[in-house]
C-alpha cells in the first residue's frame, strides 16, 4: 500500500489514525500489519505498535499527531513479536504506561524492558479507562488467539481494536485497507481464523460481548478493516466459525 | 404457564386480597384461589377492601376496575404509597381504557381482560410471587452485607455502578445521616466533601474522584473528608469490586486523624530534612498498607536498568519490615543492597537501606534503616544507563576539545553525565558545548556528535560530575534510542547472568 496512515475517525476533538508499517523482507507471505493512535486533546494511545524493525518508521509517523511525551498509553493486544517486540524502544523514547495481559509482564525482559511499574494489567474479565472524555475498554478475547489477549474499545470512537481477530492473509493491497464484499473477503479469514483461534465457544463468548458494544469499526492487527455492514456479517461468520479445538481430529 | 403443583407449593404462604363487587363472581375465584393459597381475602368494594389491607397486609392484591366507594385504580395508588412492594393485579373489561391510560405510574404489576381466565390468572399470579421472593432475597442479601459491614470500625459504602446503595453506621453517623438516600440527597455526589489537599483525591476540572478509585482497584488514596459539623477527618479509601460481578463496588475508609499525618503530605510544612528520617511517621503508613493489603512497588537498579516489581508487606517489627516479593527483585536487592519503596500513600519513595535477611524459599526479604528519600531515580521519566567500559566520549567547550580523562557515567535520551578529573575553564551552567559520544551497537562502532547545555555538576571525593542536556538531531535521536535499546538488552543479560550466578 503507498499510503501508510489512514484517518478513521476525526472530529477535530478525538482521532484515530491507522498505520500500515510492514516487515517489508516478508512481503511474499503477506500478513499486513496495522498499527494504530488514539489522539485526544493531544494526549494519545498507541495501540499494538509492532516490532523493532518498524519502530522508526512508525515513530516518525506518530509524531506528526502526538507529541511522544504525551503518549499516555501503549495498548499490547497480547505478546506476539509483531505487537510488543517494540515494547523497549516505546519505553525509552516515552513515559508511557504499557496496558498488557498479566500473562505476558513476566516475558517482557526478552524484548528486553524490566521496569513493571511502567505496566498496567487489566483484570481477566477486561476493564475501563479514563481516557479524556470518555472511556477505554478492555475486552477480553482471550485465546484469540492468544491465552492472555484484550481487545480495545474506543468508546467515542465506536472502533473496535480487535488485535488478531479479523486478520486476513491476503495480497498485498494499494489502496484502504477495508473490506468492500464480506463475502468474497471470507476466504481470506479462513486459513487464518481457523488455526489461530482457540474454539468456537471462545469466538461466541467474544461476540457475545462485542453485541453489547455500540460498534461502528471493527480493526484488527492485520489485514483489512470491517465498517458498516460488514461489522455484523463478520461477527456473525466468527460466531458459528469451526476453529482450533474444534477441529482437533485434524491435528491428533 | 407454571406446573400447578410447584405453584401451590410457592403460594401456600402467601397472603392475596380479592375484591369484587359481583358476589358470584368473588365466592366462586375465592374457592379457586383457595386451592392455591390459605390466606385469601376479599371484599366487596374499595372501601372494605383498603380496610382489610390495612389490617391483613397482602402481599398481592386482586381487583376489579369498576367497585363501590373507591375504584381498583384509586385503590391501586394508596396501596402504592402504603406499601410499594405489593403486587396488584387489576382485573378490566374493555370499556375500562380510560381508567388504563391514566395508570402509568400507579405500578400496577398486571392488567387482565375480564371475563377471567383463569390459567393467565395463575401465571401472573406466579409471576408476581417470584418478584416479591426475589426482593425479600435482596432485603435479606443487603440487611446481611449492612450487618457485616456494621461490625467493621472503618467507614464502608457500596456502589451499584455510581449509585450508592448501602452504607454501614461509623459512615452514616460521620455525615450525621440515616441511610444514603440522605446522603445523596444532601450531598448527590460524596466527592463533593473531599477537601484539597497536597497529594490527596479530591474532585479537580481534570480529576472525578469516582472515576480514579473505581479504576485503580485496591489502591490507597488518601481522603480528607468534611462532615456537617465542619469535622475535617483524614482517611485511606480503598476500593474493591465484588468478584464476577464488577458493577458492585465496596469503598472503605480507614480513619487515620490520629496518625497527624496531613504535615508529611504539605511540601511547606516538610522542607527540612529532619522530617525525613520521621521514621515514626513512615512505619504508622505501612500499618495501614498492612492492614489493607495493599501491596507496594519495590525498585532497584542495575547498571542503571529499572528492576521493579510488586511486594507485599507480610510483618511490621520494631524498626524492620519484611516484604514477600518475586525472585528477580530479590536478586535485585542482593545485588545493590538496599531497595526503593513506593506506593501511593507514601509523600516521598522510601529508601531501605539495610537488608537484614533473604529468604528466596519463602521469598521474603527482611528490610531495616528506612528513610524517606526525596530524590531517587524512581522520579526519573526516561530510561538512563550506563555504557559498556569501552566508550569514547569527547567534549569541547569554546570549540576547544578538553584535555584529560573523562567518561560517561550514565545517558538517556534527554541527558548525559560525565565524569571528568577537573572542571573545564570556562564551563558554567548553561554553557553551550559539543559533545562526541563513541558507542558500540552489537559490535559496530556509532559516532554521535551533538550539541549540549551544561545543567549542573557536582563534586565526588576526587572526580567531578557533570549533566548536559542533549539536543540531538532526529535522526541522531535515533540512533540514541538503538543504541539503549540494544545496551538494555545486554545489561539484561548480564543481570540474568548474576541470577543464575
Amino acid at each position: 500500500m503507498d499510503d501508510k496512515e489512514k484517518i478513521l475517525y476525526d472530529d477535530g476533538n478525538h482521532k484515530c489514525v491507522m498505520f500500515s508499517f510492514d516487515d517489508e523482507s516478508h512481503e511474499d507471505s503477506f500478513l499486513s500489519v496495522n498499527q494504530y493512535l488514539i489522539v485526544q486533546n493531544g494526549n494519545g494511545i498507541l495501540i499494538d505498535p509492532g516490532s523493532a524493525i518498524i519502530f522508526n518508521e512508525l515513530y516518525e509517523a506518530v509524531i506528526k499527531y502526538v507529541k511522544p511525551e504525551n503518549i499516555k498509553y501503549v495498548f499490547l493486544s497480547h505478546q506476539d513479536p509483531d505487537v510488543s517486540a517494540s515494547i523497549t524502544q516505546w519505553s525509552i523514547i516515552t513515559s508511557a504506561k504499557f496496558i498488557m495481559s498479566g500473562l505476558w509482564v513476566r516475558f517482557m525482559s526478552h524484548y528486553g524492558f524490566t521496569d513493571m511499574s511502567r505496566i498496567i494489567s487489566p483484570p481477566d474479565k477486561g476493564d475501563k479507562l479514563k481516557f479524556g472524555d470518555n472511556y477505554l475498554q478492555f475486552v477480553p478475547s482471550h485465546f484469540l488467539h492468544s491465552p492472555g489477549n484484550f481487545s480495545l474499545y474506543d468508546t467515542y470512537s465506536k472502533i473496535l481494536f480487535s488485535g488478531d481477530i479479523g486478520a486476513a492473509v491476503l495480497n498485498k493491497p494499494y489502496t484502504y485497507k477495508h473490506v468492500e464484499n464480506f463475502e468474497e473477503h471470507k476466504k481470506h479469514l479462513y486459513a487464518f481464523h481457523k488455526r489461530y483461534m482457540g474454539s468456537n465457544k471462545l469466538c461466541r463468548a467474544w461476540v457475545g460481548t462485542v453485541h453489547k458494544l455500540d460498534v461502528a469499526v471493527i480493526a484488527p492487527q492485520h489485514g483489512f478493516i470491517f465498517e458498516g455492514e460488514n461489522v455484523g456479517l463478520f461477527l456473525d461468520w466468527f460466531n458459528e466459525l469451526k476453529c482450533g479445538s474444534d477441529l482437533i481430529d485434524e491435528l491428533y | 404457564m407454571p406446573n400447578l403443583k410447584d405453584l401451590k407449593l410457592l403460594a401456600k404462604d402467601f397472603s392475596i386480597l380479592y375484591i369484587e363487587d359481583d358476589t358470584k363472581l368473588r365466592k366462586s375465584l375465592c374457592k379457586f384461589l383457595l386451592e392455591y393459597t390459605n390466606k385469601v381475602y376479599t371484599a366487596k368494594d374499595g372501601k372494605e377492601g383498603l380496610d382489610v389491607f390495612k389490617k391483613k397486609h397482602p402481599q398481592i392484591v386482586i381487583t376489579d376496575i369498576k367497585i363501590p366507594f373507591i375504584n381498583g385504580m384509586k385503590l391501586a395508588k394508596y396501596i402504592r404509597i402504603l406499601s410499594p412492594n405489593t403486587k396488584v393485579i387489576i382485573l378490566s373489561e374493555l370499556d375500562d381504557q380510560d381508567y388504563i391510560k391514566n395508570s402509568i405510574n400507579l405500578g400496577i404489576f398486571k392488567f387482565l381482560k375480564k371475563p377471567i381466565d383463569t390459567s393467565k390468572l395463575l401465571n401472573t399470579i406466579y409471576k408476581a410471587i417470584l418478584q416479591i421472593k426475589h426482593q425479600d432475597y435482596n432485603i435479606l442479601f443487603y440487611t446481611h452485607l449492612q450487618n457485616i459491614f456494621n461490625y467493621q470500625s472503618s467507614m464502608i459504602i457500596m456502589y451499584q455502578g455510581s449509585l450508592p446503595i448501602i452504607a454501614n453506621k461509623p459512615f452514616l453517623k460521620f455525615f450525621n445521616i440515616k441511610s444514603v438516600k440522605e446522603l445523596v440527597d444532601k450531598h448527590y455526589d460524596l466527592g463533593s466533601r473531599f477537601l484539597a489537599h497536597n497529594g490527596f483525591l479530591y474532585n479537580t476540572e481534570n480529576i472525578y474522584w469516582f472515576d480514579e478509585v473505581e479504576q485503580c482497584e485496591h489502591r490507597l488514596f488518601h481522603v480528607k473528608l468534611l462532615n456537617e459539623q465542619e469535622d475535617v477527618k483524614h482517611f485511606i479509601l480503598k476500593c474493591t469490586k465484588i468478584p464476577n460481578n464488577a458493577e458492585y463496588i465496596i469503598l472503605s475508609f480507614d480513619d487515620v486523624t490520629d496518625l497527624n499525618l496531613l504535615k508529611v503530605y504539605d511540601p511547606k510544612r516538610f522542607k527540612d530534612d529532619i522530617n525525613l528520617k520521621d521514621t515514626h511517621t513512615i512505619f504508622n503508613i505501612f500499618e495501614v498498607i498492612k492492614r489493607n493489603h495493599t501491596k507496594v512497588e519495590l525498585h532497584n537498579y542495575y547498571k542503571g536498568l529499572s528492576i521493579t516489581n510488586n511486594g507485599l508487606l507480610s510483618k511490621i517489627q520494631n524498626n524492620n519490615i519484611t516484604l514477600t516479593t518475586n525472585y528477580i527483585q530479590q536478586k535485585a536487592i542482593q545485588y545493590e543492597k538496599k531497595t526503593l519503596i513506593t506506593s501511593n500513600v507514601f509523600p516521598h519513595p522510601i529508601i531501605c537501606n539495610t537488608v537484614v535477611n533473604i529468604s528466596f524459599e519463602k521469598q521474603s526479604i527482611e528490610l531495616t534503616d528506612i528513610y524517606f528519600k526525596k530524590s531517587s531515580p524512581v522520579t526519573r521519566r526516561t530510561v538512563r544507563l550506563v555504557p559498556e567500559e569501552n566508550h569514547g566520549v569527547s567534549l569541547f567547550v569554546k570549540k576547544t576539545k578538553v584535555k584529560g580523562n573523562m567518561r560517561i557515567e550514565d545517558i538517556s535520551l534527554d541527558a548525559i553525565k560525565l565524569e571528568l578529573n577537573s572542571i573545564p575553564e570556562g564551563l558554567v551552567e548553561d554553557e553551550q558545548v559539543l559533545i562526541e559520544i563513541i558507542l558500540n551497537i552489537n559490535n559496530t562502532t556509532v559516532v554521535i556528535n551533538t550539541e549540549a547545555v551544561m545543567l549542573r555538576k557536582s563534586e565526588n571525593q576526587a572526580n567531578f560530575s557533570i549533566v548536559f542536556i542533549l539536543k540531538l538531531a532526529v535522526g541522531k535521536k535515533n540512533t540514541l534510542v538503538d543504541y539503549i535499546t540494544n545496551r538494555q538488552m545486554s545489561i539484561i543479560r548480564e543481570f540474568k547472568g548474576l541470577q543464575n550466578g
